[in-house]
């Protein structure tokens, strides 16, 4: 049974068929790499996957289990969380606040707020682990900005260290290096490798191919709203079809 | 007999207490969650039209009316109930609780479904909604004799009979205290918990909220429903504070544009902003008022005018010299959240 599979997903923006049967399962606890040129779809894939948009037509399948057009917050709760390409955050709230809405903790039931007991030692225990977390990924000495105040590479950052919050297997990550520096990139790849390894797996959609396919396991490459090749990072690059609808000759 | 000093101070207190319940409702939904509720004063006139309508019912199956009708024989029978309650406070204790409840009830059920039509619209359409649910219950209210007494309105009865005359102002006032002091302490409790921090994120972005696994429209509806439980509060007590119930005195200006105008200068998402924007706004109005005797005469425009340019005056400071409010939103340090 596929982890995460999806059957000839269509989504038409008046005219334009931003999907045009996108068919794929993702290989688990792996890095999948998702790459095609602008316009290809690979944002709309990962839009509709998550709930944001109903798809016209087509099927996303679970472990089996039919998720095709839930709402996003019914996708999260099956374990699939995603970020942005242009990141999105919670502007007035910190950096740590912003972490700390990865995850759902019983003080967010209303009943609960008044009734710090039910809650603190979660919260407690959350804020070390943000911490932990924002140490690794460079952003610790930020944690009390308010996350407007903090630059777009940044925010890459933060939406990164959410996942890490996140108690998702399936993370799905639209450009995670743009704009930030190629150290700083090498080291959030790096990050992602480690999580593959304790059971998460992660749809990337990336540019940057001289960063990501170092670390990618499996290359899917999207032409026209469709998966026109999947395989093996050194594979693709000699694939003919793939040359000459993005990476050039 | 009472100075006018403790008159004036224990009017401000009791007047200060009424919007701060009510605005500390709107800044959950407006400061904390981003709904424009351009209808609190549904919720308010919800929690006053409940005090003008419950009591007269509640003591009809204590007392014998003999045949008095709440509406038609208002003041014969206000003066009988008031005479009971004069004898047996402890009658007064339960029949304002029930009421009270009776009104939270009401006003979170309206609160909802005001918003439910709209709750998937974004601001400005939810806000239109809003608004047009507080006109309606105050035209219900004015032309619905048997209601509230259409537009002459009702009396009602005194809970506070059996306090002695004199000080029953002062009574009344602290008792008003009271029920704000305890709805300050609550709200304030209620929104430095996580609840606090998601109801900042619905405001900032829903949709990044969704993809984190909250459903927006569910956080919005609870918001609005205990908004609209605390804002009839506020109704309540100050129906209950001026005795009486007069429909088309709940208007937009007094009960909702007011209110968005003290906590904006307050501060948003901020209870101690609220706080001192209320107790602003309050001051200059009832100064204002106050002196308007004195002061007339002695401006180039008419009197009536002079309290709504003043406090349009201090908005508009406000928002050039502190545009996120004198006490602006802060969020919770890293040092406060480990602790829990």
């Amino acid at each position: 049974m596929s982890l995460l599979a999806v059957e000839n997903l269509q989504k038409s923006f008046g005219g334009l068929h931003a999907l045009n049967g996108a068919t794929f399962d993702i290989v688990p606890n792996k890095i999948n790499l998702l790459i095609g040129a602008n316009g290809s779809g690979k944002s709309t894939l990962v839009n509709t996957v998550s709930g944001l948009w109903a798809p016209d037509g087509g099927t996303v399948t679970l472990r089996g289990e039919d998720i095709t057009g839930l709402q996003p917050d019914e996708i999260f709760h099956h374990g699939i969380m995603r970020t942005f390409q242009i990141p999105r955050h919670f502007a007035n709230l910190s950096v740590m606040e912003n972490m700390l809405m990865a995850h759902r903790g019983p003080g967010e039931i209303f009943r609960n707020a008044l009734t710090p007991s039910r809650w603190r030692h979660f919260e407690s225990e959350q804020t070390k682990k943000a911490i932990t977390i924002l140490e690794s990924i460079e952003l610790a000495h930020l944690k009390d900005k308010l996350s407007f105040e903090i630059s777009g590479g940044q925010i890459k950052l933060l939406e990164l260290g959410k996942t890490l919050m996140s108690k998702s297997d399936i993370i799905m990550l639209d450009e995670p290096i743009a704009g930030v520096n190629p150290t700083l990139a090498l080291k959030i790849f790096d990050k992602i490798r480690t999580m593959t390894g304790s059971g998460i797996t992660f749809l990337i959609i990336e540019h940057r191919l001289d960063i990501a396919l170092r670390y990618a396991d499996y290359v899917f490459v999207m032409h026209e709203g469709r998966i026109i090749a999947r395989d093996k990072p050194d594979v693709i690059l000699d694939n003919e079809d793939v040359r000459e609808s993005y990476l050039g000759k | 007999m009472l100075s006018h000093e403790i008159i004036f101070v224990a009017d401000l207190l009791a007047i200060f207490s009424v919007y701060l319940i009510i605005n500390l409702s709107l800044n959950l939904e407006f400061g904390y969650a981003g709904v424009p509720n351009f209808g609190k004063v549904l919720a308010v006139a919800t929690g006053a039209f409940v005090m003008g309508v419950l009591p007269f019912t509640l003591y009809g199956m204590i007392i014998d009316y003999g045949g008095l009708e709440p509406i038609d024989d208002n003041i014969q029978l206000v003066r009988e109930i008031n005479d009971y309650i004069a004898l047996h406070p402890e009658t007064a204790v339960g029949v304002f609780a029930i009421t009270l409840i009776v009104a939270m009830v009401i006003g979170g059920i309206l609160g909802l479904a005001s918003a439910y039509p709209a709750i998937r619209l974004r601001g400005d359409y939810l806000a239109m909604t809003l608004l047009g649910f507080g006109e309606m219950i105050r035209i219900i209210g004015m032309n619905y004799t048997p209601l509230v007494g259409g537009t002459l309105g009702v009396s009602i009865p005194d809970m506070l009979s059996f306090v002695p005359n004199e000080y029953r102002f002062v009574a009344a006032s602290l008792v008003l205290v009271g029920f704000a002091g305890l709805a300050y302490l609550l709200v304030s409790r209620f929104t430095k918990s996580p609840v606090g921090r998601l109801l900042r994120s619905v405001r900032d972005d829903e949709v990044t909220l969704q993809t984190l696994g909250r459903d927006h429209k569910k956080i919005k509806m609870k918001v609005l429903m205990l908004a609209g439980a605390l804002g009839a509060v506020g109704g309540l007590l100050y129906a209950s504070y001026v005795e009486g119930v007069v429909a088309f005195g709940y208007n937009r200006l007094n009960w909702t544009f007011l209110p968005f105008v003290m906590i904006i200068v307050g501060g948003l998402a901020n209870n101690k902003g609220v706080l001192v924007g209320t107790f602003l706004f309050v001051v200059i109005r009832k100064l204002v008022i106050y002196y308007n005797d004195a002061l007339d005469g002695m401006l180039p425009f008419d009197i009536i005018w002079l309290d709504y340019l003043a406090l349009g005056g201090v908005m508009i400071l406000v928002l050039i010299f502190r545009p996120h409010g004198i006490i602006p939103e802060r969020p919770q340090k890293t040092r406060q959240l480990e602790k829990g």
